[in-house]
């Protein structure tokens, strides 16, 4: 296979993986591992892990955030605990690039040119509270929606335009990435990082909007636009710790209520003053 | 794609709808394990299965007029070809997204058929009231019993004579239904 092959093949793509490469250069597996350790060695090909790959810069014909590259890496995970918090705006922004997500696979962490990607493990029942992550459009929807178009039986079945609208949103929908709700990213930060969750533990780790406030907590799509911070609502906090059936878990929500309860009266008795944001913003 | 992301794309559609997206989403997932393992290397999709790939489809995998997802392979090379660990592994991949399911896999002499069932899924999603046959318009007739379970059946075709053959047909790359993989299909 050459590389103008490669880029015809794969460069409208955000990543592609080994086995991909194969079967569409239809060569044997150890001319295509050749190839590939050459284009790498050139810098024309960066490896995400093993068997994973995007194209390096000049030839790379997209935008990639480091975030959508989480979940293919690792799959099935979702962006959670403090770099999801970092994103809604909720604990300080930190140098250099962790991505942390959760996964109910092993934990594993893999580094590459856009950051470290570290995934920690989740029991299964604990895989709730998420949403599309706001920022990402990784689905092609041209090939989307020829696609359904083309649909030969069960279009017949589902002829009415609303229909082929909804189908189209679903699977552009199901392929974007996701990311942890504020709420679920402190508890599975909780839970990932183990202990007991006090007040005093939950105030060192220096969140800077503690509970919701007037700011809307749905996030808003769109290429760039990053959601107003949701702060987070304890009594969702709460609901989820019940949900989740952990008692340290519950035991942690309860602190936190506390905490913002603090907080919160701290808070009314600073309204009278002129101006004093909840977040944290920068000198 | 983890089981909730499933479960909020359903509660969206009509209620006749969302065994045929649980379908379609299970397809995915099992497809995208078929390729994880090189599957493609000794099996491809014939039939309906290809023509409805071959469109340029992530699609739907049953229509409303059948219970079963339907995938049909044959098999060219028997190099590689180990179908009860693929579906081993496509479960093993539910599991991971939450989803527990049950496997069964059956060996005949011209034929190996495969199925994946996710029951918990069925309750999650309400699918108890919904109808096993739905009308074109998505609605349930009150009559038709409940829908089963969503799953998978996949049949791969075992020719009676020697397999070797050079690779047949054309390669494809699907995205869709939160997964993204190569298929081979027959022309």
């Amino acid at each position: 296979m050459k590389f103008r092959d490669l880029l015809r093949l794969f460069g409208h793509r955000v990543w592609f993986d080994f086995e991909m490469l194969r079967l569409a250069s239809g060569e044997a597996a150890e001319s295509v591992h050749t190839e590939v350790y050459r284009w790498r060695r050139t810098g024309r090909l960066i490896e995400l892990r093993r068997g994973l790959f995007v194209l390096a810069e000049p030839w790379r014909k997209q935008i990639i955030q480091g975030a959508e590259l989480a979940d293919p890496i690792y799959s099935p995970s979702y962006l959670s605990g403090r770099w999801a918090l970092r994103y809604w705006k909720l604990l300080p922004p930190m140098p250099g690039l962790e991505y942390s997500s959760v996964s109910a696979r092993p934990a594993r962490t893999f580094t590459n040119s856009f950051g470290t990607y570290s995934y920690a493990t989740l029991p299964r029942d604990l895989l709730f509270g998420t949403t599309i992550f706001p920022g990402a459009e990784i689905f092609d929807g041209a090939t989307c929606s020829s696609g359904v178009e083309a649909f030969a039986d069960p279009a017949k079945a589902l002829q009415a335009g609303t229909d082929k609208r909804f189908l189209q949103d679903s699977i552009r929908r199901a392929s974007l990435p996701r990311i942890a709700l504020a709420e679920k990213a402190l508890l599975d930060l909780c839970f990932i990082e183990g202990g007991e969750w006090d007040t005093a533990r939950l105030a060192g780790l220096g969140l800077a909007s503690p509970f919701k406030d007037l700011e809307p907590a749905t996030p808003i799509p769109g290429p760039g636009i990053l959601t107003a911070r949701p702060g987070i609502d304890p009594e969702k906090l709460g609901a989820m710790a019940e949900r989740s059936g952990r008692p340290r878990l519950i035991r942690a929500a309860k602190a936190f209520s506390k905490l913002a309860a603090g907080r919160g009266s701290r808070g009314a008795q600073d309204a009278e003053a002129p101006r004093l944001p909840w977040r944290r913003e920068e000198p | 794609m983890t089981r909730e992301s499933m479960l909020e794309l359903t509660a969206e559609a009509a209620q006749g709808l969302r065994p045929i997206l649980m379908n379609a989403c299970l397809e995915s997932a099992l497809l995208r394990t078929f390729h994880e393992t090189s599957a493609f290397s000794c099996i491809c999709l014939t039939g309906q299965s290809a023509l409805r790939y071959g469109s340029g489809l992530e699609g739907l995998c049953s229509g409303p007029r059948s219970e079963w997802g339907e995938l049909r392979f044959r098999l060219f090379d028997k190099r590689g070809y180990y179908p009860e660990r693929w579906l081993f592994k496509a479960q093993r991949r539910l599991k991971f997204m939450g989803i527990d399911s049950r496997i069964g896999f059956t060996r005949k002499a011209s034929s190996h058929i495969g199925w994946i069932r996710a029951p918990d899924l069925a309750e999650a999603a309400d699918l108890a009231n919904t109808n096993s046959l739905v009308d074109t318009a998505g609605s349930a007739d009150p009559k038709r019993p409940a829908a089963p379970p969503p799953g998978v059946k996949f049949l791969i075709h075992i020719p009676t004579g020697p397999v070797e053959a050079p690779a047949p047909g054309r390669i494809v790359l699907v995205e869709g239904w939160g997964e993204c993989f190569s298929l081979r299909l027959e022309d």
